[in-house]
């Protein structure tokens, strides 16, 4: 993100733990990690790891077997995609939509493997306090939700959905223009209407089981 | 007008999770979420998602982050001196090939955890191992030695073979003649995946010879399995950056010609060795190929340069 642009809420939490850095120092950085500069790629890693596990952990389900894996893969994503980094965000993010990419990648993938069922769902509502049972059921409906978009779409929702970024920001993270990042959030949610409405116990399990007027 | 023909107010959304609605924009906002069930969605979504996204509370993240790092940092190329461009750049393009050994020795390990009964529901949970955890030998059924001394490779230089010379049992052809000769050389309990990740230690520790033999020799007895496809874009990575681009493009070639998982690796490999062979034509078809087929790839933006270089936009 350029100087001077706000900073989201939702981005608050990343911003208390990691001061915003200049776009000229983080450039600076990612063309030293680029080159193979160990501390620097260190001093990166270090930077966007913590966000990068919790986003592969919300867009993945927090108990899904390939969880450490993704992480991994997706941390991998982000010192090979360095070198195409200009600076127009803050490398947490860059490496957030990266996590986010490589998450619904590998949920895709292991729904190919195996069955559909997704068992981190029913783990996550076994662990989840009683007051939050119902919101871990939307979350695991919503994954599904994703799973079944076409890529381009689920990132885009997922980045707005789960990440909770402005367009503007998704836009500048995905290097995408703000139409186009528009188009995509319409048909994804044009998809989400369908699959609500053709699915009752979808719908029911996003709190939408009246449907929609 | 159907809701979701409408344009959906995610500015509103956006302001309205800040706190920062007026009146009259609340008013719009709640008239749209009256219709519009994905909006609906959208906007528990965000708040669902919300604390999943903060830093855990009461725990010190850093003890899940450190490992993570080590394991990650552990894989990357970084290690080799910087000043050295050409081998870091080689580190870099090899990242996905060290993932795919990892993935690889992971499957592997999977495969014979379940032959021989790990994941039983007898035994004790099992955790499959991470993509930076150490090559794994094939199983506690299949003891490999620390060191297999092979002899000359029997395949000279990858190319493509026909299938008709893969199919038969080693001692069937005469091609399979050879291999049995070779086969002698290694002890029959090792495996692909004790192969690949031998090779892969080879060419980590810099012996690019020895990493060659070692690939070109998995590659000729285990044909058909992942570790000899994954073994083509290592072998054509190496060689490339050893300056044997003709190899090289024979290795990627042959990959690309069955597919898979590390296509984009192998299109990108294709294509700087027909540049390195001074194949213009050929590295622009190449190129192309690999914008259209993997638009959004890390190398995209790569190819396009170089294709407006060549006067092929």
């Amino acid at each position: 993100m350029a100087d001077g642009d706000p900073i989201p809420r939702l981005e608050a939490a990343v911003a208390a733990e990691q001061p915003i850095m200049a776009r000229d120092a983080v450039l600076e950085l990612a063309r030293a990690a680029s080159s193979g500069d160990v501390r620097a790629t260190r001093q990166l890693l270090e930077l966007v790891a913590p966000r990068v596990m919790r986003a592969v952990r919300a867009v993945m389900g927090p108990a899904h077997p390939d969880l450490e894996d993704a992480t991994q893969l997706a941390l991998i994503g982000f010192i090979q995609a360095l070198p195409s980094f200009r600076g127009d965000c803050q490398p947490v993010q860059f490496a957030a939509r990266i996590a986010v990419r490589t998450a619904g990648t590998a949920r895709r993938r292991a729904a190919l493997r195996g069955s559909r069922h997704d068992p981190s769902a029913d783990l996550e509502a076994i662990r989840a306090p009683a007051g939050e049972l119902e919101a871990a059921r939307r979350r695991d409906a919503v994954r599904r939700l994703l799973d079944d978009l076409p890529e381009e779409q689920a990132e885009a929702l997922a980045l707005r959905m789960i990440l909770g970024w402005s367009i503007k920001e998704i836009a500048a993270a995905t290097a995408t223009p703000l139409n186009t990042v528009r188009s995509r959030l319409r048909l994804a949610k044009e998809g989400l209407r369908r699959r609500v409405s053709e699915d009752p116990a979808l719908a029911e399990a996003l709190d939408e089981a009246t449907g929609e007027p | 007008m159907r809701a979701s023909a409408e344009l959906h107010p995610e500015d509103l959304l956006d302001r309205d999770a800040r706190g920062e609605l007026g009146d009259a924009e609340r008013a719009l906002l709640e008239a749209h979420l009256q219709r519009c069930a994905a909006c609906r969605i959208e906007r528990r979504a965000r708040v669902d998602f919300r604390a999943e996204l903060e830093p855990p509370q009461g725990e010190d993240e850093r003890g899940e982050v450190q490992p993570l790092l080590a394991k990650v940092l552990a894989m990357h190329p970084a290690k080799t001196p910087p000043a050295v461009a050409s081998r870091v750049s080689r580190g870099r393009r090899l990242l996905p090939l060290l993932v795919a050994a990892a993935l690889v020795s992971a499957a592997a390990w999977a495969a014979t955890a379940v032959r021989t009964g790990l994941r039983s529901a007898s035994a004790p949970a099992a955790s499959p191992p991470t993509l930076a955890a150490a090559p794994q030998p094939a199983g506690p059924t299949s003891p490999v030695p620390a060191r297999v001394e092979l002899a000359p490779p029997v395949v000279a230089a990858i190319a493509p073979v026909p299938a008709a010379t893969q199919a038969p049992a080693p001692a069937e052809t005469a091609a399979g003649a050879q291999r049995a000769s070779f086969v002698t050389h290694v002890p029959l309990e090792t495996s692909a995946g004790a192969s690949f990740d031998r090779a892969n230690s080879a060419r980590r520790s810099g012996d690019h010879r020895r990493a060659a033999e070692l690939y070109r020799a998995l590659v000729a007895r285990y044909p058909d399995t992942a570790e000899a496809r994954a073994s083509l874009v290592a072998l054509g990575t190496m060689l490339l950056d050893d300056g044997d681009a003709a190899g090289a493009l024979a290795s990627f070639d042959r990959y690309l010609s069955a597919g898979g998982g590390l296509a984009e690796d192998a299109m990108l490999g294709r294509a700087l060795a027909l540049r390195h062979l001074g194949r213009p034509g050929d590295e622009a078809s190449a190129w192309g190929a690999l914008v259209r087929q993997y638009p959004r790839s890390v190398h995209a933006e790569r190819a396009r340069q170089r294709l407006l270089e060549l006067g092929t936009p």
